[in-house]
C-alpha cells in the first residue's frame, strides 16, 4: 500500500487511538478536522520542491504534522521544540525549507482552514523528509530519504510484526528526530496500534513506570535505555509482564545486555536491529533465539537483510566471501537519495560497486555460514598501535565477556611515540582492582591489545538519543591530560 | 530533621559523583551538575535507600525534581 493510501485509510477509513504524553486521549474527530485543514493549507500553500520544517512538542500533533506532509507531498524536516534559533537557522541553510511549523503556526492554520478535502495542487515529491543528524564537523549532516525507502520499511515492518494488532499498546519513546519512532509511526498505520506518548526525558525510572502503568506491548529504543531498564535497582521495582516485543537498536547490543535479556525477557520477543541513518530506518533484523544461533565470537548477530536492502562485505575494491571481514556496503530501495546541500560527501558514500549503488557504512562486519551479520568494529576504530593493526570495539567485546564488566569502551589519542595511546573506560557491575582486570586482560587479549590506561567509570556519557557519547570521553581525558 | 537529611542527601551527592567540592542546596538538580545523568541516578537511588534504609516506589521517583524533593520524600518515608 502507498504511504498516501496508508495514511488516509488509518485516519479516515479506521479508527485509531493516540495518546498525549499527560496521558490524555486525543479525540478522533478533533485530530481528523485537524488533520484535513493541515492537509489543505500544506497541499495548496507550500510548494513541494521547498518543504516544511517541523518544530513542535513531542504530541500527536507532531505526527499529525508529519502524516500531513507525507500525504500531501510535501517534504518534511523534524526538529526538536527546544533547538535553538541559531541551529534551525542552520538547518534551514541546509534545507532550504519555506515553512517553520511550530506551535503557533500550527494553531493558526488549523483555525483557519476549510476541512473539505482539497486536492493537492502538485505532483507528490519523492522527497519524504530530511532528517538532520549532528556531524562530525559540527555542521548537520542532511540526510534525504525518498518516499520509497519508508514504503519498503514500513511494508516490512507489517510483515515482520506480526504479532502486533490494533489491540496493542506502543510507547512512543524516541524523538521524531530520531528515525527509529518510523517503526512506531509504521505498526501505527498498518496495524492500528495504539500510540502513547512518552514524556520520558532520561530519568529511567519515568519510563519504567510508563511501561508499567500504561501496560505496553511494544517498545522500540536505543540499546542504552534497555541496558537502564534491566539494571537490577530498576528492573526490581517495576512490572514490565505487559511487554510482548521489544526492538533494540541505535547503538551496539553487547553481550553484557544480551544476558540481561536470558536472564529477565525470556517470555518477550527480542529484537536486534542494526542500520544506519542513511538506509532507514534499518537495514538487519533478527528476533533472538536465546541459544548458540544469536552469538558467534562475542558477537551478538544483526540477522539478516530486511526489505528490499541488500548487503556486501568489501575489502581493498573486492566483494568479500562468507565469514570475512570487511567493510558493510548497503543498498537496495531503502537507500537515501543523498545529503542536501553536500554533493561531495554524497559522493564519498554513494559508491558504485558492480553496476549497484551502495553506501559506505563505514562498519566492519563479516557474514556467517547462515547468512546473518555481524557487526564488529568501526573503519575509524581500526587503528595502529605499536605497529600493530587494532580494533577498538573488538577489544572492548572480548574485555565485556568478563563476567564482572558491565560495559567497556575503548578509545585512541593519538600520541607521537606510539601512534596512539588507548583508553579504556570501564563500568563495572562489582568492585575490583584495576591491576586484578589487567591480569584478566592478559588471559583473553594479545598483549598490544590491552589498554594502556584503565579508568573505572560509574556510568557514561549519554548523548541525546541515549547512546554513549565517546566524544565526550575523549574529551574527558584531553582536558586532564 | 530535614536539615540533617539534607546534609547526609549532600554526602552521597559528593559520593556518588566523586566531586567532594560539589555545592548542594535544596534547589540542586540533575541540570546543575555534570556527572549527574540517567545512569548515575540510578546509582544515586540506590545510594540513598542503602544509607536511609528506605526503599522507593517506582511512583515515587519520577517526580523528584530536584534535591528538596529528595529530602521531602526522605523525610516522609521516615516518618
Amino acid at each position: 500500500m502507498e504511504i498516501q493510501q496508508l495514511i488516509r485509510q488509518r485516519i479516515f477509513d479506521n479508527t485509531f487511538t493516540l495518546i498525549g504524553t499527560s496521558g490524555e486521549k486525543y479525540d478522533v474527530e478533533k485530530f481528523r478536522m485537524e488533520y484535513t485543514a493541515l492537509r489543505n493549507y500544506l497541499s495548496t500553500k507550500v510548494t513541494n520542491t521547498s518543504g516544511v520544517g517541523i518544530k513542535l512538542k513531542k504530541d500527536p500533533r507532531f505526527l499529525m504534522a508529519m502524516l500531513a506532509c507525507m500525504e500531501s507531498g510535501i517534504s518534511y524536516v523534524p526538529m526538536r521544540i527546544n533547538y535553538p534559533e541559531s541551529r534551525v537557522d542552520q538547518i534551514k541553510q541546509e534545507t532550504g525549507f519555506s515553512l517553520l511549523l511550530t506551535e503557533e503556526i500550527f494553531d493558526e492554520i488549523v483555525s483557519k482552514n476549510t476541512i473539505e478535502y482539497i486536492e493537492p495542487n502538485h505532483n507528490k515529491l519523492d522527497t519524504l523528509y530530511t532528517i538532520c543528524t549532528s556531524g562530525s564537523t559540527g555542521k548537520p549532516k542532511a540526510v534525504i530519504v525518498s518516499r520509497t525507502s519508508i514504503n519498503d520499511f514500513w511494508k516490512w515492518c507489517d510483515d515482520y510484526f506480526t504479532q502486533i494488532t490494533f489491540k496493542d499498546r506502543i510507547l512512543q519513546v524516541a524523538d521524531f528526530t530520531f528515525d527509529i519512532s518510523l517503526i512506531d509511526v509504521g505498526l501505527f498505520l498498518y496495524k492500528g496500534a495504539s500510540l502513547n506518548f512518552s514524556k520520558f526525558n532520561g530519568n529511567i525510572f519515568t519510563l519504567a513506570l510508563e511501561i508499567e502503568e500504561k501496560k505496553v506491548t511494544f517498545l522500540n529504543t536505543v540499546v542504552n535505555n534497555f541496558n537502564m531498564l534491566l539494571e537490577e535497582s530498576v528492573f526490581s521495582r517495576a512490572n514490565f509482564s505487559s511487554l510482548k516485543s521489544v526492538v533494540m537498536g541505535g547503538a551496539r547490543f553487547t553481550t553484557g545486555l544480551y544476558n540481561k535479556c536470558v536472564e529477565n525477557f525470556s517470555n518477550v520477543e527480542v529484537n536486534n536491529l542494526y542500520g544506519v541513518t542513511e538506509v532507514p530506518v534499518y537495514s538487519h533484523a533478527k528476533k533472538m533465539n536465546f541459544n548458540d544461533s544469536d552469538i558467534n565470537d562475542h558477537n551478538i548477530s544483526v540477522g539478516k537483510t530486511l526489505g528490499t536492502t541488500t548487503a556486501i562485505i568489501v575489502k581493498d575494491g573486492k566483494r568479500l566471501p562468507t565469514g570475512e571481514k570487511g567493510e558493510l556496503l548497503l543498498g537496495g530501495g531503502q537507500l537515501m537519495k543523498g545529503y542536501a546541500n553536500d554533493p561531495i560527501q554524497t559522493k564519498e558514500v554513494l559508491i558504485e560497486f558492480e553496476g549497484e549503488t551502495y553506501y559506505r557504512t563505514g562498519d566492519i562486519s563479516y557474514q556467517a555460514d547462515n547468512d546473518e551479520f555481524f557487526i564488529v568494529g568501526r573503519m575509524d576504530d581500526t587503528i595502529k598501535y605499536r605497529g600493530y593493526r587494532i580494533n577498538l570495539l573488538d577489544i572492548d567485546s572480548y574485555i565485556q565477556t568478563l563476567d564482572y564488566v558491565d560495559h567497556a569502551v575503548t578509545f585512541a589519542i593519538p600520541n607521537e611515540l606510539t601512534q596512539n595511546t588507548t583508553i579504556c573506560y570501564i563500568k563495572l557491575k562489582k568492585d575490583i582492582e584495576v591491576k586484578a582486570i589487567k591480569k584478566d586482560m592478559a588471559q583473553i587479549l594479545l598483549d598490544y591489545q590491552i589498554p594502556e590506561k584503565i579508568l573505572l567509570v560509574d556510568s557514561f556519557p549519554l548523548n541525546d538519543n541515549g547512546k554513549i557519547c565517546k566524544k565526550t570521553l575523549r574529551s574527558y581525558h584531553l582536558e586532564v591530560k | 530533621m530535614n536539615d540533617e537529611i539534607l546534609n547526609t542527601v549532600a554526602t552521597i551527592l559528593k559520593d556518588t559523583f566523586d566531586e567532594q567540592n560539589l555545592e548542594i542546596s535544596r534547589l540542586t538538580s540533575a541540570e546543575d551538575i555534570d556527572e549527574w545523568d540517567s545512569l548515575s541516578h540510578i546509582e544515586l537511588i540506590s545510594n540513598l535507600e542503602g544509607q536511609f534504609k528506605i526503599r522507593f516506589a517506582l511512583g515515587e521517583l519520577q517526580d523528584l525534581q530536584n534535591v528538596g524533593d529528595m529530602v521531602d520524600l526522605i523525610a516522609s518515608k521516615a516518618s
